[in-house]
């Protein structure tokens, strides 16, 4: 012990600095033209590759979307791509960190799941989609991401929801008295009006008594308005979409309106 | 005019149908199915699950599961993905991960390692676990962690700023995040306080402290 020792820099800084290597974005949108990060993306991504990491951990650390110096979540996965692309995992690691910050609780809130267990499943299926795609160097999976990133998380959100709903339950035998509807399916007369006014909160809960597909095919038809059927059959259509019957269609939206008549009858007259 | 379309993957082709559509419409999934009618029943399916998230009651779920919880779950798989991603390379200072898994793969206990290193097992911990401020290390001690655990100093310095960033690096599953301290501790402070280090080693620590605030 004793002795001389090394009086040199004492500092950090002198190790951490990294040369990320940013990849350029190979894949094409729909014009054939290769996808392109925003001109304020860029210019983010230009400034950060010049900070030593400790300074880039930093700036990519700024969480207030106004404040200067905010990194958006497309440039963020680039630089994480890039660390990776120099192998720096522990800067990507880092990175990471700072993106599910920002995205994980939105990505949880859009998986409208009842059932916990399965909610948590397809958190987690989103979210590795989201990390296996953004350390894919070899692929352009992760180009649209820093075009765009929140419309693929909702891509893949949206993807996953459905796969993961709680199984509806069995077809209701009951066949509901639908000789008031002059139209079956269709909205008529005001008490249908009133109905549609609260049946899309309603219907979720109504509906999924008596099959998930006649919530499908509720909403499908009085909010995003799907034809039954069509004379061309090239036409997308709930007949062609659920393959069966534009019979068996209406019967799925008369007995679903008569569900929800009955269920807010008493309050709607 | 439309160019002749290329053949694009589903994934890319639903990207841009949201991107460009700001709500599920039947007139936008005709649109689109035209354009891509190798893609209509893909299309189709996609949409009523569109539709059926945006009309989704907000669950009635008790738990109700808070971001810190949600950020340690994504991380511990971005860990075991970053963790099998060339698991060859070893060589770049950003592949030294953890300080305690290295010197077990050199065959070392932490006692061990802070023998080596003329340090302490308190000391030893607090670096490895980021509780001590790096900017406050001496450039001995990476050197001589480096030299212990057989890497470059690069590599111990670089993990030592970033194992700040969180208990342990992120490697962990856990409900709960563990708690860390609130300020990170002077490494002299921390020799100072140290039961484990006799006084010639404090004092040739200690020594440092004032070279280094010149």
């Amino acid at each position: 012990m004793g002795g001389t020792w090394d009086t040199g820099d004492y500092t950090l800084n002198k190790f951490s600095s990294t040369t990320l290597k940013v990849m350029p974005l190979k894949g094409m949108n729909l014009e054939g033209d290769l996808y392109q990060r925003s001109d304020e993306v860029e210019a983010q991504i230009n400034e950060a590759v010049k900070l030593d990491s400790a300074a880039l951990v930093e700036r990519a650390g700024v969480s207030d979307y106004k404040a200067l110096g905010y990194l958006n979540e497309e440039c963020i996965v680039c630089l994480i791509r890039a660390a990776l692309n120099c192998n720096n995992k522990s800067l990507a690691n880092c990175l990471f960190e700072i993106l599910f910050k920002r995205c994980a609780g939105s990505i949880y809130k859009r998986l409208k799941i009842n059932d916990c267990e399965r909610r948590d499943d397809a958190y987690s299926e989103v979210v590795t989609k989201l990390i296996e795609d953004i350390i894919d160097l070899n692929s352009s999976k992760a180009d649209f991401l820093q075009v765009r990133f929140w419309v693929v998380v909702q891509r893949l959100t949206i993807n996953v929801f459905k796969k993961h709903q709680p199984r509806p339950l069995e077809k209701n035998e009951v066949v509901f008295d639908v000789e008031e509807l002059e139209q079956p399916g269709h909205i008529t007369g005001p008490f249908e009006e009133l109905l549609m006014k609260e049946t899309f909160a309603e219907a979720e809960k109504v509906l999924l008594g008596l099959s998930e597909r006649h919530l499908d095919v509720f909403i499908l038809r009085h909010k995003e308005g799907w034809p039954i059927e069509s004379i061309d059959p090239a036409e997308i259509t709930l007949s062609t979409h659920f393959r069966v019957t534009p019979r068996t269609i209406r019967n799925w939206l008369t007995e679903g309106m008569a569900a929800l008549k009955k269920n807010i009858g008493g309050r709607g007259q | 005019m439309i160019m002749a379309e290329r053949k694009k993957s589903l994934e890319d082709v639903l990207n841009e149908y949201l991107a460009t559509e700001s709500e599920p419409s039947y007139e936008a999934l005709e649109r689109w199915a035209k354009r891509f009618p190798e893609y209509k029943d893909e299309l189709s399916e996609f949409t009523v699950s569109w539709s059926k998230a945006e009309n989704a009651l907000e669950p009635n779920v008790a738990d109700v599961v808070d971001e810190e919880t949600l950020v340690l779950r994504a991380m511990s798989i971005v860990g075991d993905r970053l963790h099998a991603l060339h698991p060859e390379k070893q060589e770049s200072k950003a592949d030294l991960a953890n300080l305690m898994a290295e010197a077990k793969k050199n065959g070392l206990t932490i006692k061990e390692l802070a023998k080596l290193s003329e340090l302490s097992v308190p000391i030893v911990s607090k670096i490895s676990r980021g509780f001590l401020d790096p900017l406050t290390v001496p450039k001995l001690v990476v050197e001589r962690l480096a030299a212990a655990l057989n890497r470059k100093a690069e590599s111990v310095a670089f993990l030592m700023q970033y194992s700040s960033m969180s208990a342990e690096g992120v490697f962990f599953k856990s409900k709960e995040q563990p708690e860390l301290p609130k300020n990170k501790e002077n490494f002299f402070d921390a020799v100072r306080n140290d039961r484990e280090l006799d006084e010639k080693q404090k004092k040739f620590w200690l020594e440092l402290e004032h070279k280094h605030h010149k």
